[in-house]
């Protein structure tokens, strides 16, 4: 999985324009061949900075997630209230009776 | 060759419950159904930039206690994780849910019958938005996310149900187990309990599992119970005629009674899980989980076993009370006030829930309390109305709240006991129907019941029917005497 080997760090990652396209895909995003060949280009990029890391020495450290916070803090159940209404909405696109209105989606 | 085989039904669900909380999971914006649309919203649950959750405790709590109730092993440690997809209803592009280590692992869901389904895990996970696609909407969606951030529970069970009826027990035994914990409503019309099944066949004996397909859109036990029948029949049918099941989401068409594909596996999602860098470890110490067992309600089985034993009620009778935590309560509280729990638990299970169903009565803000039922009840069992009276006037108290004592009377409803009062009448009826009385004594027995329905009839259904017999039959001796004499 790709997502992991980015946490994971150490896996050297090659990404084709198949990747580029199915990542395009899942985030129904519509792109140009151009544009794939651009972030093909891009995404390799990206993710060989992060095989910088395989070059630290980590034998011996366990795999962290992030620093400081061993455990995730707690709140109370209580009610602190929300945005005024409409404001949720006001700075979307379009919406209508309080609703968002989107491109029709189905299922 | 395939034709007359046996297969095996593999069904596995994933039920998804709404937890019980004030606020949502990761944000201060209340859990409530039916306000606004998205006026519960802010930029945490809005999926703003630079926003950052922070977990809802009690949230924790439910989900600690859907470990207990359903007997799972819970984990000191688990972690959050981000469920990445593309969709209307989910503003930030993932939502928040467990994937690998969760917060509860195995467990079982008792059935009916004595035996139980395996669960695989329940985790604790925010819900979506909600997204509309009205008819006359042209070639727009509408979403409200006001459910966006909703504490969830998801309950998957093991691959080891075999029949839709299974499935529909195995889902009221969860239902009334979550219930009466307080974890969640259940309520199925508000989408607080939502259920989705996978659904596969194998020829009998066969180790390997079949292609499974996935069932949406199950809005009711029922729905959950008709489309895997169908579903089941669907694959039967293809399988015997050599075919092959395709992998796919369909979802279940209640009206049509049929399913619908909704994606097959070539579209189906990738969801690229990987651990929340929002959420550090949810770490439970020992003391947190050993108070939750401490307070954790008492479960149905239990009940059902104490209501037998306590209040010497028949198995079946322990068994109805105890289906629905309202009426377990309802039940318990109205005993607390009166000392028979047989004649409590006829007339709760009898009129009380007819009256119920008839009138589409809901718990909430019933004018029929416990207290005001046993006042009813000591009436009737006093004698001092009857069992139709009875009906009539726990009908007004719906409407009016008032007490028994009072609306009997009001009613006019008062059953004559009094001796005096009910041999008058009696003379009244037999001076009035001479044949009939000529019929009974000449030994048609038969007319007795017409003579005391005459008595009946004259007191408006208030003569106390243990009073009337013996004095009609004495009147009666009365007269044969007289005859022969
Ligand atoms: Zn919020």
């Amino acid at each position: 999985m790709l997502a992991w080997s980015i946490f994971h760090g150490a896996v050297k990652v090659a990404i084709n324009s198949d990747d580029a396209r199915r990542v395009a895909a899942l985030a129904k995003l519509g792109l140009t061949d151009d544009e794939i060949v651009r972030l093909t280009a891009d995404l390799s990029k990206i993710l060989s900075s992060f095989e910088l890391l395989g070059e630290v020495d980590g034998e011996e450290v366990a795999p962290r997630l992030r620093t400081n916070v061993d455990h995730t803090p707690e709140r109370e159940d209580r009610p602190v209230g929300s945005l005024p209404e409409g404001k949720g909405v006001a700075g979307a696109p379009d919406h209508e009776n309080g609703l968002f209105r989107v491109p029709k989606v189905l299922g | 060759m395939s034709g007359d085989r046996t297969y095996e039904t593999v069904i596995g669900l994933e039920v998804h419950a709404h937890l019980l909380t004030e606020t949502k999971i990761f944000c201060g914006c209340e859990n409530r159904f039916g306000a606004p649309p998205n006026s519960l919203v802010c930029p945490v649950c809005l999926g703003m930039p630079g926003v950052l959750p922070v977990l809802n405790e009690q949230a924790v709590e439910l989900a600690i206690r859907a470990g207990l109730a359903f007997e799972c092993t819970i984990h000191e440690r688990s972690i959050f994780a981000r469920k990445n997809y593309f969709y209307p209803d989910l503003p930030k592009g993932y939502q928040i849910s467990q994937f690998e280590e969760p917060i509860c692992e195995g467990g079982r869901v008792p059935l009916p019958d004595g035996s139980e389904v395996a669960l695989i895990r329940i985790h604790l996970e925010e819900d979506a938005g909600k997204s509309f696609h009205p008819e006359n909407g042209g070639d727009h969606s509408f979403v409200d996310l006001n459910r966006c951030g909703v504490p969830l529970i998801e309950i998957v069970s093991t691959p080891t149900i075999r029949s839709p009826d299974m499935a529909y027990d195995f889902l009221v035994s969860l239902k009334q187990i979550l219930e009466f914990t307080g974890i969640s409503d259940c309520n199925m019309e508000e989408g607080s309990l939502r259920c989705d099944a996978n659904v596969s066949l194998r020829p009998a004996g066969e180790i390997n599992l079949g292609t499974k397909t996935e069932l949406k859109n199950l809005n009711s036990f029922r729905a959950v119970r008709d489309g895997l029948k169908v579903e089941i029949a669907r694959q039967e049918k293809v399988l015997r005629s050599g075919g092959e099941i395709v992998q796919e989401t369909l979802l279940w068409d209640a009206a049509a009674q049929k399913v619908v594909t909704m994606r097959t596996k070539e579209e189906s999602h990738d969801y690229r899980y990987f651990p929340e860098p929002d959420l550090p470890p949810l770490i439970l110490t020992a003391e947190r989980l050993e108070a939750a067992r401490s307070q954790l309600p008492e479960l149905p089985v239990g009940m059902r076993i104490r209501f037998a034993e306590a209040y010497g009620l028949r198995e079946y009778d322990a068994a109805v009370l105890t289906g629905s935590a309202e009426l377990a309560r309802f039940f318990e509280e109205t005993v607390a006030h009166f000392p028979d729990p047989n004649q409590a638990a006829n007339f709760v299970l009898g009129p009380f829930l007819r009256l119920m169903k008839e009138k589409n009565l809901g718990w909430a803000d019933l004018p029929i309390t416990p207290a005001r039922l046993a006042g009813l009840l000591d009436l009737l069992a006093e004698g001092s109305i009857s069992a139709a009276s009875a009906r009539n006037v726990l009908e007004s108290m719906a409407a009016t709240g008032r007490d028994a004592a009072r609306l009997t009377e009001s009613l006019g409803l008062t059953q004559i006991s009094d001796d005096g009062a009910i041999r008058s009448v009696v003379r009244e009826v037999l001076d009035g129907n001479a044949p009939q009385v000529a019929e009974y004594l000449a030994g048609k027995e038969k007319v007795f019941g017409f003579l005391v329905g005459q008595v009946m009839k004259a007191t408006r259904g208030k003569g106390n029917p243990k009073v009337v017999t013996p004095i009609m039959k004495e009147e009666l001796a009365g007269r044969a005497g007289k005859k022969r004499g």
